[in-house]
């Protein structure tokens, strides 16, 4: 039934029939059937550039996270979930600090295969909504699939919860609601996110103290409540690990940059996020999958090949939803999507390495983009990605019950205009939910931005003429 | 001579506008009712009638508003942003800022000095701001939509009413009823209600002068004012504030077969 969908995710006959039992299980786990699998296929070939082989090998990979994350309580590992944004560095360290842990982040594994690829996530949101959140009161639809997830039994309760609280600090009121609910403990990784930012990428000694105050204390607690050996070895071939992948994803983000572009812009999400969030198959497997879209990307600047037009305008986006159709419908009226608000800023210097290591892990965090330090990071980031990109314009997506960037919104739009002559569409919606989409009225905006951005494209080509 | 059409299918009502010479030939406005395509169609085939020609006569057409696809015999589509600031600059051409409230939605939009747009701000889900917000108080006072406007006038002391949701807004105008508070104060509440919503939309882009009030809420003398005190600017309206959108259709549409027939 499935054999053609992994086919087309990168799988090998021999890996599909070694799978089998695993994949049934998971997909009777999660209700998935032959019409969903139908849907996949249609979703995959139409939004994704799956004549790629390194494409087709990154959803793979999803699947092989979604695959381990199901089935980690029955393969018999004890389970961590991290919160999004996940402390990586200290989750992939777990993972590799002993064969018998799993540790995942499931709100993004979920978003990037039932939602992404199988459109089938209300099911799940719907399980949150009945168990205490309720949409529409910062509660996205991020922490509902966390929680919706461990309630209907598609993902195992976890043996603990890491929670981070530097980027929203719902995430740790909705692991608190999970504690409360199945008596799973809980750790939180606090941060002072506060007033400040004008000098970022510049870190305040007592924040970066602080969080990394925090991530040690996290640590030593996690080793205590699971009996583990994770040692500062551990982080460190984490940090080497993600390094790597993080460097192999850099080379494509340097790619995805040229005119015409090369790759759709939901295949680099896709991309992007396995390097940014993954710690199971994607952090093993993930550099050589990225190896190869690397070369094949390189081989179609060769040939001049494209996925979208040459000279159209070009956009960033602060982040989309898990809703293809949408990134689709911006890229058809005309507008290439270069990059996110997910890239370092171009040339950035790295962390220095320092002699204390959470110190170090906790400055990375906070540099990252600005997000994780202060709202005022945030817009700072954005300027500057904007500027050193050389974009028309910026679509500043955001989750409409999402404190920290509905909030941030007005004000880094008056920003940006002020300072960089570019337009900046402010466009809210919800990351997963398909209930609340809009999408007739996020087209009309779409269309006029795409004019506002085309004119403005035009006219910056005849003043420089 | 050459004959283009706009055609603007909105929530409630379409529009069609036949312009060439240089000026509007005619228009027509009908409501939408329960079919959007055959609701172009019949606005269209009216104002062919009222101008006295056939479909071969007509050049080109634009279809525009959110039935904008639904228009089969349309050449090509645009926005209704685009097309309201083409529509309104072909009228005024010294406004800066234009209101539209529609029935399912509000925009403030600011334009340069050649009619193109700059920044635009536009409602999502939330009705409160558009004309089924007044549509439903209207409904909730056993009154129309056209007598809001003048009875509003006569109100000495509006009523505070929410702003922020239609449902609670409703709930609101009639416990405010049941207190013995006036129709012409409610009214009036209401329109400080819409006003205030739609000043807020605006709030990030800015309102510069000249301020054009566009949409069926255009031909509102009580929501003018209102929007009037609440930006503290002089606000003008269209003749016939319906058709913006459709003329700036109408307007693409010469555009467009021009540039095809150099």
């Amino acid at each position: 039934m499935f054999s053609e969908l992994f086919k087309l995710c990168g799988f090998e006959s021999g890996e599909i029939k070694n799978e089998r039992s695993r994949i049934d299980e998971v997909f009777e786990i999660l209700e998935v059937g032959p019409e969903d699998i139908e849907i996949a296929k249609e979703r995959i070939h139409k939004y994704f550039d799956i004549d790629l082989l390194g494409i087709r090998k990154v959803l793979g990979l999803w699947f092989r996270e979604l695959i381990e994350m199901v089935l980690a309580k029955k393969d018999g590992k004890r389970i961590v979930y991290v919160s999004y944004p996940p402390v990586a560095e200290i989750a992939a360290a777990l993972s590799l600090s002993s064969e018998n842990i799993y540790c995942s982040c499931p709100d993004v594994v979920l978003s990037n295969t039932l939602n992404l690829i199988f459109n089938k996530i209300n099911p799940v949101l719907e399980t949150a909504e009945k168990n205490g959140l309720s949409p529409g009161i910062a509660f996205c639809s991020y922490l509902q699939t966390r929680l919706g997830a461990i309630v209907k039994g598609i993902v195992p309760k976890p043996d603990l919860l890491i929670a981070s609280s530097y980027l929203c600090d719902l995430t740790p009121a909705a692991d608190q609601w999970l504690h409360e609910m199945f008596d799973i403990p809980v750790l939180y990784v606090d941060n002072v996110f506060d007033v400040g930012g004008e000098d970022w990428p510049q870190i305040e000694e007592r924040k970066a103290v602080y969080l990394a105050t925090e991530m040690s204390e996290a640590v030593e607690h996690t080793k205590k409540l699971l009996g583990c050996d994770l040692s500062e070895n551990h982080i460190k071939k984490a940090i080497s690990l993600r390094n790597s992948l993080d460097s192999a994803l850099g080379e494509i983000r340097r790619l995805g940059q040229t005119d015409p572009l090369l790759l759709k812009y939901n295949s680099y999400k896709i991309a992007n996020e396995l390097a940014a969030s993954c710690i199971g198959a994607g952090l093993r497997k993930g550099e050589e999958t990225l190896r190869i879209l690397h070369e094949e990307l390189e081989k179609k600047v060769q040939i001049g090949a494209s996925a979208l037009k040459k000279g159209v305008p070009r956009v960033i986006v602060t982040m989309l939803p898990y809703n293809p159709e949408l990134t689709d419908v911006i890229e058809n009226l005309g507008l290439a999507i270069v990059g996110s608000a997910a890239l370092a800023l171009p040339g950035g210097n790295p962390t220095p390495p320092s002699k204390f290591l959470f110190r170090q892990l906790a400055e990375d965090l906070m540099k990252w983009r600005g997000a994780n330090y202060s709202s005022w990071a945030y817009i700072v980031h954005l300027k500057e990605l904007a500027k050193r990109l050389g974009v028309d314009g910026l679509i500043f997506w955001y989750h409409y019950s999402c404190r920290q960037y509905s909030i941030l919104s007005l004000k880094a739009k008056e920003v940006i205009e002020n300072e960089l002559g570019i337009p900046v569409l402010l466009l809210e919606g919800d990351y997963c939910d398909s209930r609340s989409r809009t999408t007739d009225q996020m087209i009309t905006k779409l269309e006029t931005f795409a004019e506002v951005v085309g004119l403005r494209g035009k006219n910056e080509l005849l003043r420089r003429c | 001579m050459s004959y283009y059409v706009g055609v603007d299918v909105g929530a409630g009502t379409a529009k069609a506008v036949i312009f060439g010479n240089n000026s509007i030939i005619t228009y027509s406005v009908r409501p939408v009712l329960d079919n959007v395509a055959a609701a172009a169609e019949r606005v269209t085939l009216e104002a062919l009638k009222r101008a006295g020609l056939s479909r071969n006569s007509i050049n080109y057409v634009v279809s525009t508003g959110y039935g904008r696809s639904s228009v089969g015999f349309a050449d090509k589509v645009s926005s209704e942003i685009i097309c309201h600031a083409k529509g309104v600059y072909y009228l005024k051409p010294e406004s800066r800022t234009i209101i539209d409230i529609g029935a399912q939605d509000s925009k403030v939009i600011r334009i340069t000095g050649s009619g193109k747009v700059i920044d635009f701000a536009m409602n999502d889900k939330c009705a409160a701001g558009t004309g089924r917000f007044l549509e439903v108080m209207a409904s909730v006072l056993g009154i129309t939509l056209e007598d809001l406007g003048p009875l509003s006038l006569e109100s000495r002391n509006p009523c505070r009413i929410s702003s922020t949701c239609t449902v609670f807004a409703e709930s609101e105008v009639v416990i405010l009823r049941a207190q013995g508070n006036s129709v012409k104060d409610l009214v009036a509440g209401i329109h400080q209600a819409v006003a205030k919503r739609v000043t807020i939309l605006g709030a990030g882009i800015g309102f510069e002068n000249e301020v054009v009030l566009t949409g069926g809420a255009g031909k509102n003398v009580g929501i003018k004012k209102s929007l009037e005190e609440a930006t503290g600017m002089k606000i003008s309206t269209p003749l016939e504030p319906q058709i913006t959108g459709a003329l700036g259709a109408a307007l693409i549409a010469q555009n467009e077969f021009g540039s095809m027939h150099p």
